[in-house]
């Protein structure tokens, strides 16, 4: 059986993957943060790195770890003491990996988009 | 003076054309004959899929886009072309088409566009634009240039105002701080001696202010603010 196209598709020239936009702001700032995931291999990582800018939709982050795409992520971003009078707080948000920039350089990060699952937490 | 040194390296602007019309293609290409420096790569002249991935494989410096009926969704094809020549760092955009209103422009030049021919200009014209972007400058039809930088500089004005946090008045900072060391409303409404109805009504106004919806999203912005 031959596979027939969609003409729907055709015609629209597949212009529906180009109106992902994004609804909240990116705040550019780098933030430090712990990673915990686990590798393809199973054993468990932990991470510190620096967040290159984050929504509550989502995060992209330098990570050497050679995780692949749809791998469950542990963020913990320590609070700023300044806004915390000096309480030591994190706040912690669960994700998956939705794309994974391979570092140009061995010495380079990979680059690592992370898209937040809707619970975020607290924790002292 | 790019002309020269384009010729004096002996390297060529690689120009890729998007153009769902035979007869403005036609007239693109005899356009750009006129520049002997410069060197089509590629038509495309299908789909923006093919158009993208054309970009992808041929790393053109300059893409040259034009379709012969107005796009709706014109400014998420330019971002897309922005999000894979963003990774290059080298493709540059112009639009060919007629000249749209100048808020059209300001959000396309957003998007990602260096350029916008348009079609009345003088095809002559073409070389010298498609010179201008790869140099990394600005092309736009010279009588509309005024009122489209006026336009951009009250946008720009806009953004900064926004994405600061100085519109919130000193109580509404004080919710928005304690949102970012994770405080309930409840708690909150302890810490600064009013009632949750109260804490509620300035989440609400801050929510509106920040143009979000998202608790994590104000989180965000305490953190950010306590950067800096």
């Amino acid at each position: 059986m031959t596979k027939k196209s969609n003409p729907k598709k055709e015609n629209s020239n597949n212009y529906d993957i180009l109106l992902n936009r994004r609804k909240e702001w990116r705040l550019d700032i780098p933030i430090s943060a712990t990673v915990k995931g686990k590798l393809p291999t199973g054993k468990n990582f932990s991470e510190k790195t620096k967040i290159n800018n984050i929504s509550s939709g989502g995060a992209y982050l330098g990570l050497d770890a050679g995780i692949t795409v749809d791998t469950k992520l542990m963020l913990f971003i320590e609070i700023p003491s300044k806004l915390t009078d000096g309480k030591k707080t994190k706040l912690s948000l669960s994700g998956h990996t939705v794309r994974i920039e391979k570092a140009e350089k061995k010495d380079k990060k990979n680059n690592v988009a992370v898209r937040f699952d809707k619970e975020y937490k607290f924790l002292d | 003076m790019g002309k020269n040194n384009t010729q004096a390296s002996g390297k060529k602007i690689k120009v890729l054309i998007f153009s769902t019309s035979d007869l403005i293609l036609a007239g693109i290409l005899n356009a750009l004959e006129k520049g002997p420096e410069i060197e089509i790569i590629g038509i495309e002249k299908s789909t923006i899929d093919s158009l993208l991935s054309a970009i992808k494989t041929k790393k053109p410096d300059v893409i040259l886009f034009s379709n012969s009926d107005p796009l709706p969704n014109i400014k998420e094809i330019c971002k897309a072309i922005k999000d894979i020549t963003g990774d290059q760092k080298k493709s540059k955009l112009m639009l060919i088409g007629n000249i749209p209103p100048q808020e059209e422009i300001v959000g396309l030049m957003n998007a990602g566009v260096r350029g916008y021919f348009d079609l009345n200009e003088p095809s002559g014209q073409l070389a010298d634009a498609t010179r201008s972007i790869f140099k990394e400058e600005i092309w736009l039809p010279r009588d509309k240039m005024s009122s489209i930088m006026d336009r951009i500089i009250s946008v720009v004005g806009r953004d900064l105002k926004e994405k600061t946090l100085d519109q919130l008045t000193p109580t509404e900072f004080k919710v928005l701080r304690h949102i970012g060391q994770g405080k309930s409303n409840e708690e909150i409404a302890v810490d600064m001696f009013i009632s949750k109805n109260t804490v509620r009504s300035h989440i609400k106004s801050i929510y509106a202010k920040l143009g979000t919806h998202s608790r994590l999203q104000l989180a965000l912005y305490a953190i950010n603010s306590a950067l800096f």
